[in-house]
Order: C-alpha cells, then structure tokens, then sequence
C-alpha cells in the first residue's frame, strides 16, 4: 500500500471511503458466479441441519442392538450406525453443532486477532514487537500439537471446543490487522481526524475497522472452514466432543471401524457434507477477496 | 548473506524459547500425575512419592523448565516416561519417516502444482481451466484424513495395490526398497492430493498476474515464442510467491502430517507426538515440539534465502 499514489482513483476512494467502498463490493460479489453457488450451497447446509430434523423424525440417539451397522432401508434412509442409531437423523444434528462450532469458533478467533492486530499497530515500538514476536512464537508449533494438549487439560464441551480452536487461529488476522492499521496511520483522512481531536478509539472505530473490514470478512469466512475441519480432526483422533452427541468429523471416525466391512453409508456422506461445508466457505472467501480487492475485479476472478 | 543467515539463526533462539515454554506451560497444566499413571492403580503412596521425586516433578515448575533447558544444550533430550529408552533415540528413528512423507509428498506436490499453474494461466478462461478449477475446488475441500481413508478403501481394499498402513510387511525384518515404496505410496498421495490443487490454484493466479507484465509484453512484441515466455518469464517469477508459500506450510504440512500418520498407523513424528499426548509422557512431547520449531523456523530461513537465489533484485544487508 506503499503505493498508492500509482492506483487508481477509484482504489484510493475505496480505501478512503470504507462505506462506499463497502456497498461497490457487494454489487461485485452478487455478480460473482462463486458467490451464487456458495451461497447455494450455504441454503442447502442450513436447511438440512435445521429443517431437516423437523421433517425426518428419527431420532439421532435412540439406540437399537438388533439393527446395528444396517444399509440404508425405508425406516433408515442413511443406514444405522454402531449402535443402531438412525445414520440422517446423527448427521442432521451432527451438523448443527459442526456449523455452529466452526462458525462461533471463527468469529472468536477473528475477534481476538482483530484486537491483538489494533493494540500492536497502535501502541508500536516495544509492545508491537513483543506481540508480534509471540505471533512468530505460536506459528511455528503446528495448531493440531497445541490442541492436542489443550484438549487433553480442558475435556472439551462445545464452549471448550470454540475456545480452543479460537485461541490456535487468531494470529493470520492479527498480522493483516496490524500492517493494515500501520499503513493506515499514515494517511491523511486519519492524520486530519487526529487533528480535529478524535481520540483513538474513535478513529479505530470510524476509520480503522470500516477499511479493513474486506480483510476481516474474507478472513473469518476462511477460519470457519478451518475450524469446520479442526473439530473434524480432533473427533478423528479421538479428541473431540463427549459422546452421544454427534459431529461430521466424528461420523467418519466412527464409520472408518467399518471400512473392510463396506459400510459406505457410514463413511461416504459424512465426509461429503464436510467437503460440501468447505466447498461453501472457499467459494464465498474467493468471491469476498475478489470483491473487497479492486485490483481483481475485471480480470476473470480470482 | 552469510551476516543475514547467521542474523536469522541469533534471532530464532528466543523463538525456540518461547515455543518450548509456551508448551512446557501447556503439558503441565494437564491434570494427573505421569507417575500415577506409570505405576498403574495398585501402587501405593511411598513408591508415587519416590517415582515423582525421581522425575523431578515435585520441584517448582521453573526449575523443571531450567532443568530441562541445560539437559537439552548438552544434547539429551531426556528419556521417555513410558518407554524408557532416550528421547532423542525415538525421534532419530520418527523423523526420517515423517520427512520421507512430508518431503516426497511436497516435492511430487511442488512440481504437479507448477505444471497445473502455468497450463490454467496459459488457457485462461477455457472450458480446459474452468474443469481443473472445480476439481481443484472439490480436493481441496475435502479433510485429509478422509481422503486418506478413501485411500484405504480404493487402492488397499478394493483394488488391493498397497498396504493399508504401517512401514513394513507383518512378520518381515528385512525392509527392501520395495516394500519401503509400497508403505510411503499411500501417504504420499494424500499428502499430494491434499496440497496440489491449492499450490496449482496459487501458482495460475501468479503465473497470470506475471503474464500482464510490461517485460511479457515486450518479449511477445520481440517475436519470443509462447513457450519460452511460460518456460523462461512466467515460471521463474511466478516461483518466487510459491517458495514462500511452502515456507509458511511447513507447520500446516506437519499438521496434516499427524492425521496421516494416524489414518495409516504409520509411525513417525506425529503418531509418536500424539501417543506421548495422550500418555503425558513430557519428554517426548517437548522433543517433537522442539524439533518442529527448529525445522519450521531453518523451512522459513530455506524459503528467504531461496528467494534471493531465484530473484537477483532481492539483496539481504
């Protein structure tokens, strides 16, 4: 962003202007034919996890010893599982709390980073460099060994499970945030708003938000596809949610008992509602960054 | 460079620090006694006292820290709860198995992505990209440890062409090349398949970015055929955005590592790592995530300096 003065100047009015920037590049995501199908997709998960459940009645915990790991038939449409549990049923349920875990996780993580990104741009000097030195610090242990480890200290419920997968995806955002803010401070929109006597917060609020807002979406739609697939991992490695309850991610650990026995219900739509779930989240990102970031537009996508 | 090399390595030691205290402070907040769980239910409150005593886990966390710190500048890593054979033994033997797959799946992964980069930017927009690009959509969609089971299923228990898991034939000590490549097929390709389609997604889009280039245009103008303007402009400086790329995945391929391994029963780092969670063996725990931090941190010196090799422009002071 060094050099502005050689974009565009309807990039400059978009950086200056975070609102109608905004409103421009959510005109360009409707016309992106990714955002059509993400979003598509993103209707079709929500109503099977949530209507689903009220037009399919079988119970996703009612156990039956006499009709375990059964093909699909009329009464079970996906089959039974292990303990004879209606298969639909678990992966419905499953789904509402693989959504909302990868969800809520990602907007807490954004949140922390977001924060941490601000508080390091705007104090600078020693307290920037400690911050982003501990970012270094927490990058170079992989995610999965420090939620490996937390999982073992905090046996995870759902509010738990959010938590620890926040507190191992906040430090992308917090990075953009802050090289975002630091170019930022710089210019005069905010030199002039400094000058008329706003304070700090206020000129995080009015102008440091809106203008990194693109990043924040782009970012935080991202995150909920890598938590969607970090409580798959976990569940997989036996780490994941106490039982009964259900999660995608757990489906498939539990199907794969069952691999030599060819019980493809059980292993294929599982892992098919993951990929459905990150298929949605990789198209609405792409077709987000493409919109938020002028320089794309106009050059056949991303 | 050999100043800037040397200045990176001065600055990578509190680095290391941090992640060995950020997972000392971690492993020690999990509840229960390793001695406890070493001598199983029926001992009795004398030998607990000693054993613990004995591992040093009666003293104040910082001086276990400090304790553990002058062990591993005199190169020990300690000795495994469990196991008991050295630490640094264990992960000698998990390594080169891990790097074997993680090494061989991103070098197939590196050059796949390179040839699918520069053909999508080179028929940008036909029938031929748009196809690639859904496929690549759909791979890189999918969770790594189900497409590793997949794996299973299809090529191991369908069409019976490779083991399902493990390094070695059951009953066999001798281990032949063969059987070695039999073994790694498996968690190569899904270690492949994993990351090709969004390193090929990455390399089109700056393949593309490097065509628009005023340096392409006047090469074309020269009358310079196609193919050495892919082969000659496009590829080299379209490297430069992968080589960093691979630098930042290191953590994430480790990562996926883990799944991998344990979806094959294949026993490298990661399998190693995560029995050693479960069974709050520290001193394992802390080896592995020591190693990690040093291969991550000398993956991300390798990708800078890799970067001046392949750029000129690029000077470190």
């Amino acid at each position: 962003m060094s050099a502005l003065p050689n974009m565009a100047p309807e990039v400059q009015s978009t950086l200056a202007h975070g609102e109608e920037g905004t409103s421009r590049a959510w005109r360009a995501f409707w016309r992106n034919p990714l955002a059509v199908a993400g979003v598509t997709i993103l209707v079709f998960l929500v109503l099977f996890s949530w209507v689903g459940p009220l037009v399919y009645h079988a119970s996703a915990y009612t156990t039956s010893l006499s009709n375990i790991v059964q093909a699909p038939t009329a009464a079970h449409i996906l089959g039974t599982d292990a303990l004879g549990r209606d298969n639909l049923a678990r992966l419905m349920l499953g789904g509402q709390i693989s959504l909302i875990v990868g969800f809520a996780a990602a907007v807490v993580g954004v949140f922390i980073g977001v924060v941490y990104g601000l508080v390091a741009a705007q104090f600078g000097g020693w307290t920037d460099t400690i911050l982003m030195r501990i970012v270094d610090i927490t990058l170079a242990i992989p995610s999965i060994y420090v939620l490996l480890l937390l999982d073992a200290v905090l046996k995870p419920n759902v509010y738990v499970m959010i938590f620890i997968i926040a507190v191992t995806s906040w430090q992308g955002i917090a990075r953009i945030v802050r090289s975002e803010v630091l170019s930022l401070k710089t210019r005069e929109f905010v030199e002039a708003a400094r000058a008329a006597g706003a304070g700090w917060l206020r000129i995080m609020a009015r102008h440091f938000l809106p203008n990194s807002m693109g990043s924040i979406i782009v970012y935080t739609t991202f995150a909920v596809g890598a938590g969607i697939l970090t409580l798959a991992g976990l569940s997989f490695l036996g780490l994941g949610l106490p039982p009964p309850a259900p999660n995608w991610g757990q489906a498939i650990s539990d199907g794969i008992q069952y691999e030599f026995q060819n019980a493809w219900w059980l292993i294929y739509p599982p892992g098919l509602l993951i990929v459905a779930a990150e298929l949605c989240v990789n198209f609405l990102g792409d077709a987000f960054n493409a919109a938020f970031d002028p320089r794309l537009q106009g050059r056949g996508g991303a | 460079m050999l100043n800037y090399i040397i200045r990176r390595l001065v600055e990578a030691i509190p680095t290391l620090l941090g992640v060995t205290i950020i997972t000392f402070v971690l492993a020690h907040l999990v509840p229960g006694n390793p001695a406890l769980v070493m001598l199983g239910p029926h001992a009795n409150a004398r030998s607990i006292a000693l054993l613990t005593h004995q591992l040093g886990l009666d003293k104040p966390l910082p001086v276990q820290y400090l304790d553990w710190l002058w062990m591993v500048l005199h190169g020990n890593l300690g000795v495994s709860y469990y196991q008991n054979v050295p630490v640094l033994q264990l992960i000698e033997t998990a390594t080169p198995r891990t790097l074997a797959i993680v090494g061989i799946g991103t070098l197939i992964a590196d050059i796949l992505s390179i040839i699918q980069g520069i053909y999508q930017a080179h028929v940008k927009n036909s029938f031929a990209d748009n196809l690639i690009s859904v496929v690549a959509y759909f791979l890189y969609s999918m969770p790594i440890f189900w497409l590793g089971v997949l794996m299973v299923i299809w090529f191991s228990i369908d069409i019976p062409l490779f083991p399902p898991g493990g390094i070695q034939d059951p009953g066999v000590t001798n281990v032949t090349f063969g059987m070695w490549v039999a073994h790694i097929a498996l968690p190569v390709i899904t270690i492949v398949i994993a990351t090709v389609a969004f390193w090929g997604r990455f390399m089109r889009s700056s393949v593309i970015e490097t065509l628009i280039q005023d340096y392409i245009r006047t090469a074309r103008a020269k009358g310079v055929t196609e193919y050495t303007v892919l082969m000659r402009h496009a590829f080299r400086n379209s490297l430069l955005p992968l080589i960093t790329l691979i630098g930042f995945s290191i953590p994430g391929l480790f990562g996926g590592a883990l799944l991998v391994e344990e979806v094959f029963n294949y026993p490298g780092l990661g399998l190693l790592f995560y029995q050693a969670a479960i069974q709050r063996d520290y001193p394992i725990a802390f080896g592995i995530t020591l190693i990690i931090g040093i291969l991550t941190i000398l993956g991300n010196l390798l990708a800078d300096v890799l970067y001046a090799v392949v750029d000129p422009r690029i000077r470190y002071n």
